[in-house]
């Protein structure tokens, strides 16, 4: 039998092909670490004695790795071909040990950070009444039964879908991926439940996984993150849209208290009518107010009618007093009048009386008839004195009751008597 | 469930919400306001009785990972 001769080619294809059955752990230390076009990650694994070239695509990185880290990687040695040089195609790697998972934690967080992964104004708003949650955890874990036995207690008509997910260990990150996917892509819940227990550094992995935290990011879903009790809050939360301190804990963000919620409904009948019977009572108030309003507007018109009545009254008393005044002014003149003219009228009366008396004492008939007699001439013209007539003159002497025809005999100054004469 | 109960406790009670704080806001006239406390009444009720519902419904989904 020949012995078979392979050219140098075949030898390194040989030699790759044998390699690349290999899937193997490694462990050692970062140094030489790059990035080139954003694409391609290299670095050399070493440790005292040795070192490994090693290669990776930047999407199968989950880490973000930094010279001097301890990690453990997992891939396959492979040969190039055309140089015959060996390396390592890796596959993922997972930071070893306290410090490398700190800093490997320090600079995801930074770099997330950076994106805008955590800021808060890329959180999305959690359903106050979500009738279907989502739940990603393990479905072992106590933290599952928690989040039931806390929802069970609080709320009730909730559809949940438990999506089970390894939550440590190197596969987890790619689970917990693929569920928030899950949810998004064919069961769209209200509401997603990341959670876990709580755990080292290094159980924790998985919820500071960058590629966990990037879907957490992505989803159109709300999620809700709670990891176990634990001084560190995991990238996932952060990323979360809400964060909550334990999986207890994420079942009260998701579901309301129904207590709290009847409560409010009491409240909010109470409230109701409180404020519609203090409505009624404004109304009630008002329309009151009004009538009382209106009772003081009439009352101040009716006080005014009054007012004018009074003073027309009193305008009309006075006139009536004044007209009462003259009135009675007016009979006293009058009065007086007809007395002034009465005693006139007596004074007249009795001056006329008086002159008629007098008058009548003129009358020289009324003379007569007391005794005197008037001398007359033959002519009947009054001798008014015995001067006048002489002896034998004709005399006639009128007396009231007749006329006397005599003639003059003698005169003198007295009367003598009639034998003297004769 | 039907998709029509889905979003009824959070609609209804949102409804209530807007109802209580318009009667608050105190400018709705008596008799709208006698008509939204009705609507808030049933409302109410509505929710006291989904409330009353029993239990929750949970499924688990297992999916065969690679």
């Amino acid at each position: 039998m020949e012995e078979q001769i392979l050219t140098v080619t075949q030898c390194n294809s040989l030699v790759k092909d044998v390699l690349s059955e290999l899937r193997i752990w490694v462990q050692g230390e970062i140094s030489g670490y790059k990035i080139s076009q954003n694409k391609w990650v290299t670095f050399d694994l070493k440790d005292e004695g040795s070192k490994i070239n090693c290669f990776m695509t930047i999407y199968q990185l989950d880490q973000v790795l930094e010279d001097g880290m301890e990690i453990k990687m997992y891939g396959t040695p492979s040969v190039y071909v055309p140089y015959g040089k060996y390396s390592f195609t890796v596959q993922k790697v997972e930071p070893v040990g306290e410090g490398a998972l700190r800093k490997a934690f320090e600079l995801t967080k930074r770099k997330l950070q950076e994106e805008g992964i955590f800021s808060p104004e890329q959180k999305k708003a959690i359903p106050r009444f979500p009738q279907k949650v989502g739940i990603i955890t393990s479905e072992e874990a106590a933290a599952y039964t928690d989040f039931q036995r806390i929802v069970n207690n609080r709320w009730s008509g909730v559809e949940m879908t438990l999506r089970p997910s390894l939550v440590q260990g190197v596969n987890a990150p790619g689970q917990l991926v693929q569920a928030i996917e899950w949810f998004n892509k064919h069961y769209p819940v209200d509401v997603i439940v990341m959670t876990r227990g709580g755990g080292s550094l290094e159980d924790l992995q998985a919820f500071n996984s960058e590629q966990v935290c990037r879907a957490i990011y992505a989803s159109n879903i709300p999620i809700v993150c709670g990891v176990g009790h634990e001084r560190d809050t995991t990238l996932a939360e952060l990323s979360a849209d809400k964060r909550a301190s334990t999986p207890s804990n994420a079942a009260e963000i998701v579901v309301p208290d129904k207590q709290d919620i009847l409560a409010h409904l009491e409240r909010s009948k109470q409230q109701m009518q409180d404020i519609l019977l203090s409505e009624v009572e404004r109304y009630q108030w008002k329309v009151n107010e009004y009538g009382t309003r209106m009772g003081i507007l009439m009352q101040a018109k009716t006080a005014k009618f009054t007012e004018m009545e009074h003073a027309l009254e009193r305008a009309f008393q006075s006139y009536r007093s004044q007209l009462a005044v003259y009135t009675s002014r007016l009979t006293q003149i009058k009065k007086s009048l007809r007395e002034s003219m009465k005693s006139k009228q007596q004074t007249l009366k009795q001056d006329i009386a008086q002159m008629n008396k007098l008058l009548a004492s003129y009358n020289p008939q009324n003379v007569l008839k007391r005794g005197y007699a008037i001398p007359r001439n033959a002519q009947g013209a009054l001798i008014t004195s015995a001067k006048k007539l002489k002896k034998g003159d004709y005399l006639q002497t009128e007396f009231a009751d007749g006329v006397v025809a005599s003639t003059v005999e003698s005169k003198s100054k007295t009367i003598r008597k009639t034998d003297t004469l004769l | 469930m039907p998709k029509t109960e889905k979003f009824a406790f959070g609609k209804s009670f949102d409804r209530l919400t807007e109802i209580v704080e318009s009667l608050e806001g105190g400018e709705v006239d008596l008799d709208k306001a006698l008509e939204q406390y009705e609507e808030g009444l049933k409302l109410v009720q509505a929710c006291n009785k989904k409330l009353k519902e029993v239990g929750n419904k949970i499924e688990v989904i297992k999916d065969k990972y690679e």
